[in-house]
């Protein structure tokens, strides 16, 4: 039986998750990996968590708790914790008009720089990547830019998220065509095989584009972990942010400072700021887009 | 990292290692660094600021505030900046030397020191800021001063802000913010004899500030004030009296005063003002009609949901007191989704017969996202009047979660015995969540037919169908199916064997028969969940040979068995079964030590209270926790007991 169909199906009590229990697992996910959930989401932390629960027979979140701090199942759980906690709700092009600024100019100004250094090394940090989207389209666009001299460029793209699973889904290269609903048809048809037909209809990213990108697993709580990724000229963390209290985007941004090379580029989520996070990049503000700069 | 380390990294020429030197200073708490850090808040790299600054403030204390207040004189404006930021979040930890600085030469600190005191939100600063509001000479210092002392909200600054009031206009705005803050009822007579003596402006404050306070006093002063004022001050002062007055607003008003008041609200529904808005939105949900209601439904649509939710939720209650109006039933219809949504919305809210069929009626016109509202908000509130409407989402959707409304509906909520036909091929759907809802939409129905369907399906070689059956035997009537469950234990599917172990584990733990029957064989089952269910079926009997069973299962590979089993016997109450369970007083998993300690204070007597004892010196401090607690258990019953 290959559905997950009877491994949910219980004739046990439904459980809820009380306020105390509430407490001790958002203390233990802020501490784990950075991500506070507020009050008002506890309703979404007990839904999404009554699967494990059932998984495991667990009778009440307190029992879950005592799980994830055991050193008998919790390591492996703390991925399947991860996995409950990230929603992964992106897309290829999403916010086109950052990766507009990306395309017109600023790609073009970090290459010059390199150049001058008689260096033609660039490397890219895709934060919170989560299912690949966002990495992808950056090398897509890569390409889209240099076509022939791509080749001549030594440009690496790392991709990290928090959860495995979503690392192993990125890795893998396959999407729905809802994943592509703000992709230009051109772009699909040049980077893209579909397989499948109807419902079942996916779509896998070339391996020319596939073989630029690294896959790891990061967590943005981990500063020693952040010490040693390589250091980047741009860093993409778009719609990442959010989770975050205010003392976790300083420790993360302050991270990103020490991780960019001087005269690096750091995007965030267009919706998201850093008033009253950060002061040291230079805000540079383009058409419907605002991009940090490290000053050298 | 060590001090000294610390400080050769403070002191390099190198920005990246002064900066992970600063931070280190901060991470290690190194308190000598700190004057060190705060000159580093001058530096020229902003990375090395960053640092600083961030570690400054982790370090806090009144070191902290001395070295950093000399900064407030510095010519570098982000410098200075930076600083004021620090104090305002630090310097609580040491206000007198702040207060001090109210004394200064230079107007300019006497300004810094005013704010800052006032994020100190320490009460002790209300005085000093008091005699600066109303003495000190620079009209910006007695303006931050006022600023400040409506941050701190102390009732103990309102008669000098209220002495205030006859300052400047500049000074007077930060007053009336001041008031509005502290919202002291004595401050109502002096904030009514100012309006007739402000400029417009002030007025306006003034208004709203007699609004948030909202004392009734004021409603006759702003009425006899609305006649003459200008449109910006008359919608100004209906949000004032709207939110003092609330829902009861208009009952104290003539019949003409009403219409008047009525004409206005339509157009303060279109005023810049979102406060002003909700205010008219409050106000014409009491006088009704569909002027109101059409104007409502319009600006409910315009409001971003996700951005600003207590404002739609506002503009939702308004039209829900408005009732089923046409302009609501034709917002159903709309092809703009934003106000179709907004009526759908509103007529789920209501619930009523007529409202419902409204939606019920626009339901195959909508996108899916309209469609699983309706189905939701119907399959909830709705009657058996919408029977015919949910057969036919069973026809013709192909959305899981359409499917699931409707099947709730027909099955679980109605009961409609006539339906199982029309549910049973649900039963093979793709998608698991709707096979489940169909499976309980055909338990909760029950009945002959259900049953002689569940029978067919207790053989079949799917064993998603056996599955399904053992699981409807489970929660219709386990007794009576007592021989199909049992045979269920030799499925091979082990969720099938566990489903049915859960099944007995609610409703046979008193068959000793069945007891002897099943447990030697299952005991060992290879599957952990199967015996995981066991133990809660040993758990749940009354028959004595349960707990030699349970016992047993203490070895169990399986932690969470051991675990059910150290619970169950701690409800038995039997001193007898205490040698079992203290082998695991030293078990490597924690919560099996705690599980362990909670079943001794279960138990209860001398000998659990001696064992829990035994363990009050552990360095564990939430074992010791809950051993503490156990103890008190023990001595309370005891006290119970004797007493």
């Amino acid at each position: 039986m290959t559905s997950s169909f009877t491994k949910s199906i219980t004739l046990r009590k439904q459980v809820t998750m009380d306020d105390v229990e509430f407490g001790h697992l958002r203390d233990f996910i802020y501490e784990k990996c950075g991500i506070y959930i507020p009050d008002n989401r506890k309703y979404l932390l007990e839904n999404r968590l009554l699967n494990r629960l059932r998984f495991f027979g667990l009778r009440t979140f307190g029992e879950y708790f005592y799980f994830l701090k055991s050193d008998q199942g919790g390591k492996t759980e703390l991925q399947a914790l991860f996995e409950v906690i990230t929603t992964n709700e992106t897309s290829f092009y999403r916010n086109p008009a950052q990766l507009k600024v990306l395309e017109n100019g600023l790609l073009k100004s970090v290459m010059d720089e390199q150049l001058k250094k008689g260096s033609r090394d660039i490397h890219i940090w895709s934060a919170g990547c989560s299912t690949g989207e966002e990495p992808y389209t950056l090398e897509i666009i890569l390409h889209e830019i240099l076509n022939a001299q791509r080749s001549l460029w030594n440009i690496t793209i790392m991709a990290g998220d928090l959860s495995e699973a979503v690392l192993a889904s990125a890795a893998r290269g396959e999407y729905t065509e809802y994943a592509l609903r703000t992709t230009p048809k051109a772009i699909i048809a040049r980077y893209f095989t579909p397989i499948g037909n109807g419902r079942y209809r996916r779509y896998l990213i070339n391996p020319e584009i596939k073989k630029h990108i690294s896959f790891h697993q990061i967590n943005l709580n981990d500063r020693a972990q952040l010490r040693n990724i390589r250091r980047s000229h741009i860093i993409f963390c778009r719609n990442v942010l959010i989770y975050f209290d205010e003392a976790m985007k300083k420790r993360v941004i302050s991270s990103f400072y020490d991780n960019l090379l001087p005269g690096g580029y750091l995007f965030i989520g267009h919706s998201e700021s850093l008033h009253n996070i950060s002061r040291v990049f230079k805000p540079i503000h383009y058409p419907s887009a605002i991009v940090y700069r490290k000053e050298g | 990292m060590g001090i000294p380390e610390i400080f050769a990294y403070l002191e390099s020429n190198e920005p990246e290692l002064q900066r992970e030197g600063a931070f280190m200073a901060g991470e290690a708490m190194c308190r000598e660094a700190i004057p060190q850090l705060a000159r580093l808040l001058v530096s020229p790299n902003l990375g090395v600021q960053d640092a600083a600054d961030m570690s400054l403030r982790k370090l806090g204390g009144k070191e902290v505030v001395a070295a950093v207040i000399p900064l407030l004189r510095s010519e570098d404006a982000p410098a200075r900046n930076l600083s004021m930021d620090i104090l305002r979040q630090v310097g609580h930890h040491n206000v007198q030397p702040l207060i001090a600085l109210l004394k200064d030469e230079d107007p300019d600190i006497r300004i810094f020191a005013c704010d800052i005191l006032g994020a100190t939100r320490k009460l002790m600063a209300v005085h000093p800021l008091c005699d600066s509001l109303l003495y000190d000479p620079e009209v910006n210092v007695r303006y931050q001063a006022a600023v400040s002392l409506g941050e701190i909200g102390k009732s103990d600054a309102t008669e000098a802000l209220n002495e205030a009031l006859k300052d400047d206009d500049w000074v007077k705005f930060a007053v009336i913010e001041a008031l509005m803050k502290i919202r002291d009822d004595s401050s109502i007579v002096a904030l009514l004899g100012a309006l007739d003596k402000s400029s417009e402006l002030v007025a306006s404050i003034i208004i709203d500030a007699l609004g948030e306070i909202g004392h009734i006093k004021a409603v006759p002063v702003l009425i006899n004030y609305f006649t003459g004022a200008v449109p910006v001050l008359r919608n100004k002062i209906l949000k004032a009296v709207v939110n003092i007055m609330g829902t009861k607003t208009l009952t104290f008003l003539s019949d003409k005063d009403r219409v008047t008041f009525a004409s206005y609200l339509l157009s303060a529904v279109d005023d810049e003002d979102t406060a002003v808005q909700d205010a008219a939105i409050v106000g014409l949900s009491c006088i009704g009609g569909e002027a109101a209601s059409d104007k409502i439904l319009m600006l409910a649509a315009s409001i971003n949901q996700e951005q600003e939710p207590e404002r739609f939720q506002k503009a939702i209650n308004g039209l829900v007191a408005l009732g089923l109006t046409p302009a609501l039933q034709n917002s159903a219809g709309s092809d703009d989704e934003h106000l179709s949504n907004v009526a759908l919305t509103v007529l789920i809210r209501m619930g009523t017969p007529d409202a419902l069929q409204v939606c019920t009626k626009v339901f195959w016109h909508k996108d899916r996202d309209g469609q699983r509202v309706i189905a939701r908000g119907v399959g909830a509130l709705a009657g058996k009047e919408a029977k015919p409407f949910f057969l036919r989402i069973l026809r013709e959707a192909t959305d899981g979660s359409i499917l699931k409304s409707a099947l709730s509906f027909l099955g679980i909520r109605m009961q409609f015995v006539d339906v199982v036909e029309d549910i049973v091929p649900f039963l093979n759907h793709p998608f698991d969540d709707v096979k489940e809802v169909a499976l309980d939409a055909c338990i909760a129905i029950g009945g002959k037919s259900v049953e002689a369907l569940f029978n067919k399906m207790l053989h079949d070689p799917d064993p998603f169908k056996r599955t399904m059956a053992v699981y409807a035997f489970g929660k219709m009537d386990v007794r009576s199916h007592l021989a199909d469950l049992e045979d269920a234990l030799n499925d091979e599917v082990a969720d099938i064997r566990k489903i049915a172990m859960e099944a007995m584990a609610g409703g046979c733990g008193d068959n000793s028969d069945l007891l002897s029957r099943v447990v030697p064989r299952m005991i060992n089952d290879e599957s952990r969940a199967v015996r995981r269910s066991l133990v809660e079926f040993l758990g749940s009997s009354q028959c004595s040979d349960a707990v030699a069973y349970l016992i047993k299962a203490l070895s169990d590979a399986d932690d969470w068995v051991q675990i059910r089993a150290i619970e169950s016997l701690g409800t038995t109450g039997r001193c007898d079964v205490i040698p079992a369970l203290r082998p695991l007083l030293t078990s490597p998993n924690q919560l099996i030590r705690m599980k362990v300690v909670q079943a001794l204070g279960r138990i209860g007597g001398k000998e659990a209270f001696q064992e829990l004892l035994s363990i009050l010196d552990t360095q564990d401090m939430e074992l010791l926790e809950a051993a503490e607690q156990a103890l008190d258990l023990i001595q309370a019953d005891d006290d119970e007991v004797l007493g």
